[in-house]
């Protein structure tokens, strides 16, 4: 399914544990729709980022198609947040 | 004065819709924009021209060894050079840097003798260094970075010592734009005899250079950050110096002779003269036409005006950047100490988180620690959001950005 919706993973610079995450742009408005329909709690809600809150870790989600997955354990933490998210 | 109006019309990519809103790029530290007479440039030698250099007795082979040439000469002339001979095409800066801590560290460096770099420096001014010294146990000492930003030269004048063989430093920082003193620094350097290195990525496309006005002895610099394509940089050497050094790479070009003995298994190999010597394989033919274009599109236009232009912007953005409430610009607040680089971070936002909304409003910065982590770690910042500009930016883009981040202010 990652595939699908998930063009990249990678760890952002200088951030030990936080992963920016690159939609795919054929599929984004969908698979942000899947996330935010998902997420345990949506914090706060702009035109340009929504802040939520999943499994107790802070995500940002961008209207460009690019989330934050902030202090993930690993990738693979973040590969399965996103499998819930996008489920 | 600059005609911004004709310069913004020969880049082509600043016409784009990015997210919704036309494309501001603000990320120049990193690398330029290319002018239509750059993307023309490289294009024709690839439709008319095209050859290998050197060697060749037929006419294509003729005109791209002229071409590959004579852009040597034009990058001789740009930073005030003597010749071609001084002038050594590579990929990049770091390639540069590379070249000089692997020919002189591999073969003039021993334990005992001593490097000077600095906190303020891009990775790629450390690494090289770090890695030789671990091969030939010579010892690095490194020049601390005052709060405010600019570099301890009390400190970097304790520091070198007759022990020091080479000082390595920035002209300017990638990060905060602080622009050193690189001249009082060779004198620093030369009273003990030894080399001065300048890491000219951020400076050379930004401001009138003379490197004998500077009196120093390498000077690296990358063709990306000054309108020409990425894979060609330039590391000058002075001609005796350069001439006394050996290979940094091996292969075709760099050499007169080859002989080897199959009975023995030795080799007698003559080097060319510089700076062929350092130019190993077939180069990057294109690239250097496409700088050369660069490099007189820049001329064109006047160093002293790119200049002027950019400390206008930098002045115009740390007075509009005043406005904001919970942005904290770092390094000095002086436009006359800086170039046209501007650091900050947004309270309550890490950096990246505001890069991508500035991405948003079709604002391209950089984020992170932009290769320099010592420099962060002495601010003690964790990271930056990076604005750098660049001759085709202007006053209304700067306005945007303000706005754009007034808004992001008031989601952080």
């Amino acid at each position: 399914m990652l595939e699908e919706y998930i063009a990249k993973i990678e760890k952002l610079c200088g951030a030990k544990n936080d992963y920016v995450i690159l939609l795919k742009y054929s599929s984004k408005n969908e698979a942000i729709e899947k996330i935010l329909g998902n997420v345990d709690k949506i914090e706060l809600k702009t035109g340009v980022m929504k802040k939520a809150r999943h499994r107790g870790k802070e995500i940002r989600i961008f209207t460009t198609g690019k989330l934050i997955i902030k202090d993930a354990a690993d990738e693979d933490e973040v590969k399965s947040i996103l499998e819930e998210l996008l489920s | 004065m600059i005609d911004l109006e004709r310069i913004r019309g020969d880049f082509p990519i600043l016409d784009r819709i990015v997210n919704g809103h036309k494309l501001v790029y603000f990320d120049n530290a990193a690398t330029t924009q290319k002018p239509i007479q750059v993307i023309n440039a490289i294009v024709d030698y690839y439709k008319f021209h095209n050859s290998n250099v050197h060697r060749g007795v037929h006419t294509l082979s003729q005109e791209a060894t002229e071409l590959y040439e004579s852009a040597h000469e034009e990058a001789a002339k740009f930073i005030g050079a003597e010749g071609l001979e001084e002038i050594v095409f590579v990929k990049n800066t770091t390639e540069a840097i590379n070249l000089v801590a692997y020919s002189l560290g591999m073969w003039s460096l021993e334990p005992g003798d001593e490097v000077v770099i600095t906190a303020m420096d891009h990775h790629s001014n450390i690494v090289p260094w770090h890695l030789m010294s671990e091969l030939k146990g010579f010892k690095l000492r490194i020049v601390r970075v005052k709060q405010d930003g600019t570099l301890d030269l009390e400190d970097l004048a304790d520091k070198v010592s007759s022990k020091t063989r080479i000082v390595a430093v920035p002209h300017v920082s990638n990060v905060l734009g602080v622009v050193n003193d690189v001249k009082s620094i060779a004198k620093i350097a030369h009273e003990v005899d030894a080399l001065i290195l300048v890491d000219g990525a951020q400076s050379v496309p930004h401001m009138p250079i003379d490197v004998r006005d500077l009196d120093i002895d390498f000077l690296a610099f990358s063709g990306h950050k000054m309108l020409g394509p990425t894979g060609i940089g330039v590391l000058y050497g002075r001609r005796d110096i350069l001439g006394s050094m050996r290979p940094f790479l091996g292969g075709g070009d760099m050499i007169s002779e080859v002989h080897s003995d199959v009975e023995t298994g030795k080799c007698t190999i003559t080097y060319n003269a510089p700076p062929w010597r350092f130019e190993a394989g077939t180069p990057n033919i294109a690239g250097a036409v496409g700088l050369a274009e660069a490099i007189r599109y820049l001329r064109n236009i006047g160093m002293e005006n790119v200049l002027l232009h950019e400390r206008d912007l930098v002045e115009y953005t740390l007075r509009r950047m005043e406005e904001l409430g919970k942005t904290h610009v770092y390094g000095p607040r002086d436009p006359g100490k800086r170039l046209g680089v501007v650091s900050f971070n947004v309270e309550g936002l890490d950096s990246h988180e505001t890069a991508m909304m500035l991405d948003s409003y079709g604002i391209m910065v950089r984020s992170g620690l932009h290769c320099a982590q010592p420099l962060h770690e002495t601010l003690s910042i964790q990271t930056t959001t990076r604005a750098s500009f660049y001759i085709y930016n202007t006053r209304e883009e700067v306005d945007r950005f303000i706005e754009a981040l007034k808004e992001i202010e008031m989601v952080a």
